[in-house]
């Protein structure tokens, strides 16, 4: 599909990001679109990133999400209602969703990377890039029709 | 039954105690700890009969941790459980060897959150 990322490494990213929905929010996730994105279009609200290297290849994944569809998936991981989720509820809840998409994809392809810690960027509307020189894949999932979108790339060391 | 759930991650600590409680195994009384270091100091105050705890955390991290526990007398008997992203078999063996109980990966369902905790309490 694009030289850096191979097509079998998108499926387990798609399973990975549904596995973590499902089993953390109850929430079933869409697959809408999977893009070469030349350009840095995606925009959000609140984004996860987190690296994932080893000896040969480094790369690396974000999430984003509008605030009131963060707030609630993070609801959901809660019990809670999502206006009593704060921006630090936000935070750390989309970093743990980070991590565990990134962890679940690593476990499934054998545990061959080393997964850093995830950051966390908030501000309204803030575009979301990756710097790597290969060309991101972009995943555009849906929650209850409610788009929210996934970043990766990898490329060689 | 007094669990010790010990993440960085409130939210996670959250998410564990929703998952435990929807799993049916009983708990009279959560406690909470951000790191290794803050567990050892709840632990040291006695009554805890499980660990519940996460891998990667600032100060003092879950192997640490263990490993802590396992050399005092005092604690070595206590029931230690890891929860984590961390998948590699490196890790995994460390803990084997340091004498963990159980593992859960993330992300995980309250099953198995119940059923490891309980074949871990003796």
């Amino acid at each position: 599909m694009e030289k850096g990322i191979k097509e079998p490494f998108l499926e387990h990213i798609l399973e990975a990001t549904k596995s973590v929905f499902d089993m953390m929010a109850g929430l079933e996730v869409e697959k809408d679109q999977v893009l070469i994105c030349n350009n840095d279009k995606v925009k959000g609200d609140v984004t996860g990133v987190i690296g994932l290297s080893n000896d040969k290849v480094k790369g690396s994944i974000a999430i984003s999400f509008p605030k009131d569809l963060g707030k609630s998936v993070v609801a959901n991981m809660l019990s809670m209602d999502a206006e009593q989720i704060s921006d630090d509820d936000l935070k750390d809840g989309i970093g743990e969703i980070t991590n565990m998409v990134a962890g679940d994809l690593n476990n499934r392809i054998g545990n061959i990377f080393k997964l850093s810690l995830p950051s966390i960027i908030t501000g309204k509307g803030h575009l979301v890039s990756l710097s790597h020189n290969n060309t991101p894949i972009l995943f555009r999932f849906l929650i209850q029709n409610q788009p929210f979108y996934l970043l990766t790339t990898f490329e060689e060391k | 039954m007094k669990l010790l759930i010990v993440d960085d991650s409130t939210t996670m600590r959250k998410i564990i105690m929703r998952g435990i409680r929807q799993s049916g195994f009983k708990v009279d009384e959560f406690l909470e700890a951000g790191n290794g270091k803050e567990a050892l100091q709840m632990i040291s105050n006695g009554g805890v009969d499980v660990v519940l705890t996460d891998i990667n955390m600032p100060e003092m991290n879950g192997l640490e941790l263990l490993e802590a526990l396992r050399s005092s007398g005092e604690t070595k008997d206590i029931p230690v459980v890891m929860i984590t992203t961390e998948g590699s078999e490196m890790v995994i063996e460390k803990a084997k060897q340091l004498g963990v109980d159980g593992f859960i990966r993330k992300p995980f369902t309250p099953e198995a959150l119940g059923s490891t905790l309980s074949s871990v309490v003796r």
